[in-house]
């Protein structure tokens, strides 16, 4: 028994958020690893419960305690289903920070994690130059920082997943430069486009796809210069500090123009935050305003695209189709209909639904990397739909969902390939071979 | 529970693991603290928790249990809102999470065999290919499970027309406290012998654990179409619900608001009711192409008489999730009113729709609580829900004292203390009000032929303090006769 | 004595009680101290000759007196009755406001609705396929000791303790005497009809009526039956092996599309004949069914199988083949959505080649194999000596059920010795 005076209470920020939730049980069957483990602990419930029993003093903040709420791959599903309106996603995002000290973290780990989180992924020329590198040391101790327990036992095992997620370098990287892409006709409107960290050196080409197709629609199509990440792996981890550091410079950067251009953005997990700047920055007197003005000009590209009515190309892809709805798009910014509407608009291609869309496939920014068991179980459950659905390709929204499940199709080795939304439509502008 | 017998069953941890493996055994705190509550206002502390896979492992854990005279508990997704999930005696809780398959579906016979796990949205989803469904449809339905559901004899908005778990369920497998394993039931819909399966349903796992359900499938619907009405009075809405039952219909679905829930409503999704009105109706007609639309027009004839605001009817699947949308957000709607919500549940005969509602706002009006109505008005189903602030010294106490008061006056109105959520420890010593003690007893004198250890989910059902506690008076009652037990 | 309290040709030792309300009811048991007596509650004694042979029998409890509609809320579809209301009076007053209760029985002019559920009768009406069970919402009973309870009430939605009406329908009278039942009503259909249609195959009665539970048709009542039921209710069609019935009703239109879903499915099968009758002839159809129970009472063999749709199938093939074997002429009416049979034939004067007691075991292996149950409701009393009429019953079932008599009837003063829980 652990003695009152010894049990840490977290100062939660806002209470009433806590003790919105009346344990109804709505959120289970929307939670990916209450699905996968059928455990109370691993439910946002149960998570909740525990914040709660920290919070009156019931309960320590033990390793296993912490355990619990880092298995949470902060899909925000949950959300999307709770009937009393709980924001989980700020109660889960708050209790990470307040734990963040409360972890007993070695000086390596704790040096990796100021390398990687706050200096590496930021900085878009040190992560560049990492990139090309594959600077294997790095990245290991990036997964040490993120996840402590039991570290020597699963070190390999996330070395591994590591590796395995290292996505392939894809054409030459998107600098974000201040750049503009016209129209070929006269542009309707001008928008601003996000390019963030690790997708522009990566995925360039998938930007480029995203950046012709709004061409395709009319709009000019500005790279604002000095953006970067938007800082959601490191709310995501607890370092809600240099997240809002982040959100300062990029509603900087992107105010530079008219300071009402749509800001498109074509990852949704950084949607998902650049619209939560508002509430990040609640409590910065210079920045609130300014955030919560940036956060309305955010706009998902598949969202942007669908309501500007773009009209495909003539290029027919006949092919089945499937699509995972990426969490922070779904959940958070609410955009479900969208990307099916802009498949469905596809000249031969075969929609079908894939069971389970809306829950999450394991991914979660670096959760993919820290907790490798439980990404790859919730995955497991995702390849199995996709395998029944028949799909040939599988669209998705997001560049973390995208690694997924490619990485999972890899691995059960089926023929099922991985696209954006907005690959597909780009394949129908360009003549069919 | 005392020291020594929680000492008791942690040493049996080690026997359990051998039973259901060891990673399904779960006794750390953090563990033991989210098996505390379920979707009531009531908590109780268990010393462990099981996920068996089986009815054989599940019959293990009953001998070993029984052996040491420890309390059971069975578990679903714990959204129950009567506390029936609850461990009010601590010892062992065998959550049902991983017994969630659906083993069976015969199309043909229209039948399903499910492990009680299985969630009951899922079998409806599962088995829709085939153009069938499951129709009792709690709203809870996402979540909660056959199993939990076999427990309540849960119903939901569509059991006006379709009845309630128990019309719905053929047979199961059981396992009894005394750990055997058998029957009540197959998949026939008739047999002989006393309805075991029938009495099992509703009893708030307090006979039986249920590891397999044989339930009967509907086919799904040829058309189906909803209608919003809008009414200035509840009176008037009342009188069209009395209207539309009198002519002979029974709609799917017969849904009420308030104007509470209304403005709540309209507050948070903007369900677009028009202003000023008093009460809501919902109606779902579904079945016959051409019965429902002889329906609807009657129903909207009826309406009419009584001066709608407004009458809106939608027969696609989108348009009828819209005119949903504002009573399926109605609850999380209160929780921007208040911190929390106590959402009464309690039957009444529905001509008294009128009298027990103007009841019920004078009591919200003398306590000072905003009491929002949202009732199946078709089968006169209310959940009056009160609204509070559990951190507020008293208030607890308080709309615990009002939720039984609003049940007072519907038993006193023919009615009955609860219509789909189950007695469990919210209500049991509300049992009084409806039944006399020889009724009780004779209760008492079923779990008794079930088991006389009293092991399988105690303290719930019965007032504290009665109940079948007292073995001795609940026989006099079968043995003496009237009287005998007072 | 009456005639009516006979029972396996047994008069009651004391003679007979007629209680006219409750508390008059639970006197006539409290009264009844020495253990060794035995009562037996009657109603309208249609379903008397049910159950193995009573061993003794002291006092016939007749309900028939008990007879009022206690309460009848047209607006909430509800009535509240006596257990020894006729199910014939029910049905006119309900019927006056449009109502109706889904539950029908043989003789509905004796027959008590308190007997009917107590012994399960067996009814075509099934709408939505639903049991007689599901339209009682509440019952009193009077326990052996003569203590007066209740439970449910007449709300149609009620999860308030244990549903303990459900003990005594299918109960026999052997846990408490019903007093008063909580019904839950349906409101008559504007129009209805009976599509009949004249088949030469069992394969055609099974996928004819799969198809039509397929459909979007919603049968009041849908039964099979062979043309020595047909002979016997003084039907005048053309011989056909099978004839199968499907009772359809509801308003104008809705009825005329289900009559002619019916008649487009029938297209795609070889009938023999086919035939639409219309409201009041439908009902007398469906009567002179209904109140068919198989030929001289004295002599006659019922047996009621419980299967499931599918199953019936083989198990309807199995049986006509044996019976076509051993030349026994048997009727036999199925109602296969419901997944239930019943047949008839003469237990004394038959033209079988085989003994009675082996055809009666023989059918009984056929049921059996084709993992249904059989109970043989009506025998012939000298049959009944050491025959389970009951059938097999899961060893955990039996025992728990044998669990509740003890609990409720210590002495067995209600029913002794005729009840499946009473078997050894």
């Amino acid at each position: 028994m652990v003695e009152a005076q010894e049990i840490l209470k977290l100062p939660w920020l806002n209470e009433s958020e806590l003790y919105k939730c009346v344990h109804c049980g709505f959120c289970l069957q929307a939670c990916p690893t209450y699905l996968t483990t059928g455990l109370e602990t691993e439910s946002p419930r149960g998570r909740i419960a525990l914040m709660k029993a920290v919070n009156e003093g019931r309960l320590e903040i033990s390793d296993q305690v912490m355990r619990h709420w880092d298995l949470c791959i902060q899909c925000r599903a949950c959300e999307d289903v709770c009937p009393s309106g709980v924001p989980y996603g700020n109660l889960i995002e708050s209790t990470m920070d307040q734990i963040r000290d409360h972890r007993k973290i070695g000086f390596i780990p704790r040096l990796a994690y100021e390398i990687s989180l706050r200096h590496l992924i930021p900085n878009q020329r040190n992560l560049a130059i990492v990139v090309s590198m594959m600077n294997l040391y790095v990245k290991s101790g990036l997964q040490k920082v993120v996840r402590k327990t039991k570290i020597l036992k699963l070190i390999s095992k996330r070395f591994e997943r590591l590796e395995k997620m290292t996505p392939a370098v894809n054409g030459k990287f998107f600098r974000a430069e201040g750049q503009l892409y016209t129209a070929d006709v006269e542009g309707t409107e001008t928008i601003q486009m996000l390019s963030g960290c690790v997708m522009p050196l990566t995925q360039g080409n998938q930007m480029r796809a995203a950046v012709r197709t709004l061409n395709k629609a009319n709009k000019d199509v500005e790279v604002p210069l000095n953006q970067g990440c938007c800082g959601a792996i490191n709310s995501h981890v607890g370092d809600l500090g240099k997240a809002k550091e982040l959100a300062r410079a990029n509603i900087e950067a992107f105010s530079k123009g008219s300071g009402t251009e749509p800001i498109i953005v074509n990852s949704a997990g950084c949607g998902a935050r650049m619209r939560e700047y508002g509430h990040l920055l609640s409590d910065d007197p210079d920045y609130a305003s300014k955030a919560v003005d940036f956060s309305k000009r955010v706009v998902d590209i598949n969202e942007y695209l669908d309501q500007a009515k773009l009209q495909p190309g003539e290029t027919s892809i006949p092919k089945t189709v499937t699509y995972q709805d990426s969490c922070h798009l779904a959940n958070v910014q609410k955009v479900k209909d969208a990307p099916r509407n802009l498949i469905k608009s596809i000249d031969g291609i075969d929609f079908c639904e894939l069971k389970g869309s809306n829950i999450c496939c394991g991914a979660g920014g670096t959760y993919m990397i820290t907790e490798p068991e439980m990404s790859e179980a919730v995955l497991a459950e995702k390849i199995r739909n996709l395998v029944d659905s028949g799909a040939d390709i599988i669209a998705t929204a997001n560049p973390g969902c995208f690694m997924q499940l490619d990485n999972g199709i890899k691995a059960a080795g089926i023929n099922v390939e991985v696209k954006y939304v907005t690959d597909l439509l780009d394949e129908t502008y360009t003549k069919s071979k | 529970m005392s020291q020594s017998e929680l000492l008791e069953i942690k040493n049996l941890v080690p026997e359990l693991k051998n039973i259901v493996g060891s990673d399904y055994v779960l006794d750390d705190k953090a563990d033991l603290l989210v098996y505390e509550y379920d979707g009531s206002i009531d908590r109780g502390n268990p010393v462990v928790i099981v996920l068996p896979q089986s009815a054989t492992e599940i019959s293990s854990v009953l001998k070993l249990a029984r052996s040491h005279s420890i309390p059971v508990v069975a578990r679903g997704a714990g959204t129950g809102l009567s506390g029936g999930a609850i461990a009010e005696h601590g010892g062992i809780v065998i959550s049902m999470a991983r017994m969630n398959k659906i083993l069976e579906v015969n199309a043909d016979d229209r039948y399903a065999i499910v492990e009680p796990g299985v969630v009951n949205l899922d079998l409806s989803t599962h088995v829709g290919p085939q153009g069938l469904y499951y129709a009792p449809d709690p709203s809870s339905q996402r979540a909660c499970t056959i199993g939990g559901n076999i427990a309540e004899n849960s119903g939901g908005p569509h059991c006006l027309a379709y009845g309630v778990t128990t019309n719905h369920v053929l047979g199961m497998e059981v396992v009894l406290a005394d750990g055997s394993v058998t029957w009540f039931g197959e998949n026939e819909r008739d047999g002989i012998g006393y309805d075991l399966r029938g009495i099992t349903i509703g009893s708030e796992g307090t006979l039986a654990i249920v590891t397999k359900i044989s339930v009967r499938l509907l086919r799904s619907p040829e058309h189906v179409k909803t209608m919003l009405m809008a009414f200035e009075t509840i009176e008037d809405a009342s009188a069209a619900v009395t209207g539309i039952i009198g002519a002979g219909m029974v709609p799917a679905a017969l849904e009420m608001m308030d104007h509470f829930c209304i403005k709540a409503a309209e507050e948070a999704v903007g369900a677009g009711y028009p202003e000023g009105a008093g009460a809501v109706l919902l109606v779902e007609l579904d079945g016959l192409f051409e019965s429902v639309e002889e329906e609807s027009d009657e129903i909207e004839a009826i309406c009419r008489e009584f001066g709608p605001l407004e009458i809106r009817v939608a027969d696609d699947a989108m348009e009828r999730e819209k005119l949903w949308s504002g009573r399926k957000g109605v609850l999380g709607a209160l929780g921007r009113l208040a911190p929390n919500y106590y959402l009464v549940d309690g039957t009444i005969p529905r001509t008294k729709l009128v009298d027990v509602l103007k009841q019920i706002n004078e009591l919200s009006e003398r306590s000072g609580y905003p009491i929002a109505n949202l009732l199946h008005a078709g089968d006169g189903n209310l959940h009056p829900s009160i609204l509070f602030d559990e951190r507020k010294p008293g208030d607890v106490e308080n709309i615990l004292a009002i939720g039984a008061e609003i049940l007072r006056i519907c038993v006193e109105s023919g009615g009955v203390l609860s219509g789909e959520h189950g007695i469990g420890l919210e209500k049991q010593d509300q049992m009084p009000l409806m039944f006399s003690d020889e009724d009780m007893a004779t209760m008492s004198l079923l779990k008794i032929a079930f088991e006389t250890e009293d092991l399988l989910n105690p303290g719930k059902v019965f007032p504290t303090g009665a109940g079948c506690g007292d073995i001795s008076q609940a026989r006099a009652i079968a043995r003496v006769g009237p009287g005998a037990y007072i | 004595m009456k005639t009516k309290h006979i029972v396996d040709g047994v008069q009651p030792s004391e003679g007979a009680i007629h209680p006219k309300n409750r508390d008059e009811l639970s006197i006539a048991l409290s009264d009844v101290l020495d253990s060794d007596k035995v009562v037996v509650p009657i109603g309208g004694a249609t379903r008397l000759q049910i159950g193995a042979k009573i061993p003794k029998y002291d006092y016939a409890l007749d309900l028939s007196g008990m007879n009022q509609l206690v309460a009848h809320n047209s607006a909430d579809l509800t009535c509240v009755a006596q257990a020894g209301a006729t199910l014939k009076s029910l049905q006119d007053v309900l019927k006056e406001q449009g109502q109706f209760l889904a539950i029908d029985a043989a003789f509905p002019e004796q027959a008590t609705i308190g007997g009917i559920l107590a012994s399960n009768a067996p009814g075509y009406m099934r709408w939505q396929l639903a049991h007689m069970r599901d339209m009682v919402i509440g019952m009193e009973v009077v326990l052996p000791s003569g203590t007066i309870t209740k439970s449910g009430g007449p709300v149609v939605k009620n999860v308030s303790g244990y549903d303990m009406a459900r003990l005594h329908i299918g109960g026999y009278g052997t846990l408490g005497v019903i007093s008063e039942i909580s019904f839950k009503l349906t409101p008559l259909p504007r129009r209805q009809g009976t599509f009949i249609l004249g088949f030469q195959t069992e394969n055609d009665l099974h996928n004819f009526s799969e198809e039509v539970f397929r459909s979007h048709v919603m049968p009041l009542a849908l039964a099979g039956i062979n043309s020595e039921v047909t002979k016997e209710l003084n039907l005048k069609f053309p011989a056909s092996l099978y004839l199968v019935l499907v009772r359809i009703g509801g308003r104008q239109m809705a009825f005329l599309r289900q009559k002619e879903i019916l008649s487009q499915i029938a297209n795609n099968y070889q009938y023999a004949h086919t035939e639409f009758f219309e409201e009041d002839s439908s009902d007398v159809l469906w009567e002179k069914l209904r109140d068919f129970r198989g030929y001289n009472i004295n002599t006659s063999i019922l047996g009621r199988v419980f299967s499931t749709p599918t199953r019936l199938r083989g198990l309807l093939a199995h049986i006509s083949e044996y019976l076509q074997k051993i030349e026994l002429k048997v009727a036999l009416s199925v109602q296969p959505g419901f997944g239930t049979m019943e047949f008839y034939f003469d237990g004394v004067s038959n033209s079988a080649k085989v003994d009675v007691e082996v055809i009666m075991s023989e059918i009984h292996r056929i049921v059996l194999e084709n993992n249904s149950h059989l109970n043989y409701e009506q025998l012939p009393t000298e049959l009944k000596n050491g025959f389970n009429m009951w059938g097999p019953i899961n060893r955990g079932s039996l025992d728990l059920m044998k669990s509740l008599r003890r609990t409720y009837d210590p002495t067995r003063k209600l029913n002794r010795g005729r009840y499946i829980t009473d078997s050894e």
